[in-house]
């Protein structure tokens, strides 16, 4: 068996956009072995401060400088909050894209569903080494990509897919952006 | 979409498709929706196949929408699974026809 991925774009220009759209697998492709999703042209929206849910601080230790200030925290349980030095661990909502759901023609039926994530927000949670000169980051803390695995072999050549946009929607603005869907399978030599 | 092009020809290719084969039963479902009513209907496990091109209304799930007034969608979707959101946009009584069908052992 070798694998082989083929890629396919879903271009997202309006607030609350549901885009179906289907990916054609060549007849050779004997399983389908696993999904990856990814969003492209819309980093430089990350982390602005207009809007609302952008980046959402949601925990903080109770009494430190942050929370006392009046912002809208909520607590953290004792536990975690003990391993805090520094006074303060942040949560931070990762900003979600959209929903990305595929259906195959088959008896796998709808096999995938997730959220596509623009990036981790959390990468460098509970990393103590963070300086105002340096920050962890997705590209210095982030895990070696890998696909959601699965296994789907229906003999099924076309996927159907459907693309819901949420981070307009919630912003309230159209963005232009694209969502690259990556399909692995498996191909007989 | 028409009631009898679901029940001739769209469903029994599905199901056969799904690995259900002649092993489903269909039943009508004609919903009377209320002035700006939102209705969710569980569908887990089941499929419901709009039998009409509907206006005023909305049905949206997992699959994707059918809302003949919703200019952010590419495509419209018939068939719907898990859970399914109806919103009546009329301010009168509005009816929406469903064809469930259920899977059996």
């Amino acid at each position: 068996m070798k694998e082989k991925v083929i890629i396919h774009t879903v271009q997202v220009t309006k607030k609350g956009e549901i885009n179906s759209f289907q990916i054609k697998l060549p007849m050779d492709a004997k399983k389908i072995i696993g999904i990856e999703s990814t969003v492209k042209g819309i980093e430089g929206f990350v982390g602005a401060p207009a809007g609302r849910n952008m980046v959402m601080p949601g925990i903080i230790l109770p009494g430190s400088a942050m929370g006392m200030a009046g912002m809208p925290f909520g607590k953290i349980d004792a536990p975690f909050a003990a391993a805090a030095p520094s006074g303060g661990l942040f949560f931070r909502q990762t900003p979600i894209a959209g929903e990305l759901r595929l259906q195959s023609q088959g008896p796998s039926n709808i096999f995938y569903s997730t959220d596509v994530k623009l990036t981790d927000a959390n990468v460098g949670f509970g990393d103590f080494s963070e300086t105002p000169f340096w920050k962890p980051q997705v590209f210095t803390h982030g895990e070696k990509f890998m696909e959601d695995i699965v296994g789907v072999d229906d003999n099924s050549y076309v996927l159907s897919g459907t693309y819901r946009d949420r981070f307009g929607e919630e912003r309230g603005h159209d963005f232009n952006y694209r969502v690259n869907v990556y399909v692995w399978y498996d191909i007989e030599k | 979409m028409t009631i009898e092009l679901a029940l001739e020809y769209i469903i029994p290719q599905r199901m056969e498709e799904l690995g259900i084969g002649k092993n489903y039963a269909t039943r009508i479902e004609h919903l009377v929706l209320q002035p700006s009513e939102t209705k969710i209907i569980f569908a887990y496990n089941q499929f419901y196949f709009l039998g009409e091109d509907a206006d005023d209304v909305s049905v949206s799930s997992e699959t994707g929408v059918f809302d003949l007034s919703f200019g952010s969608a590419n495509k419209m979707q018939y068939e719907h699974q898990g859970e399914i959101t109806i919103k009546n946009y009329s301010s009168t009584i509005n009816h929406l026809r469903f064809i469930q069908v259920i899977p059996k052992k």
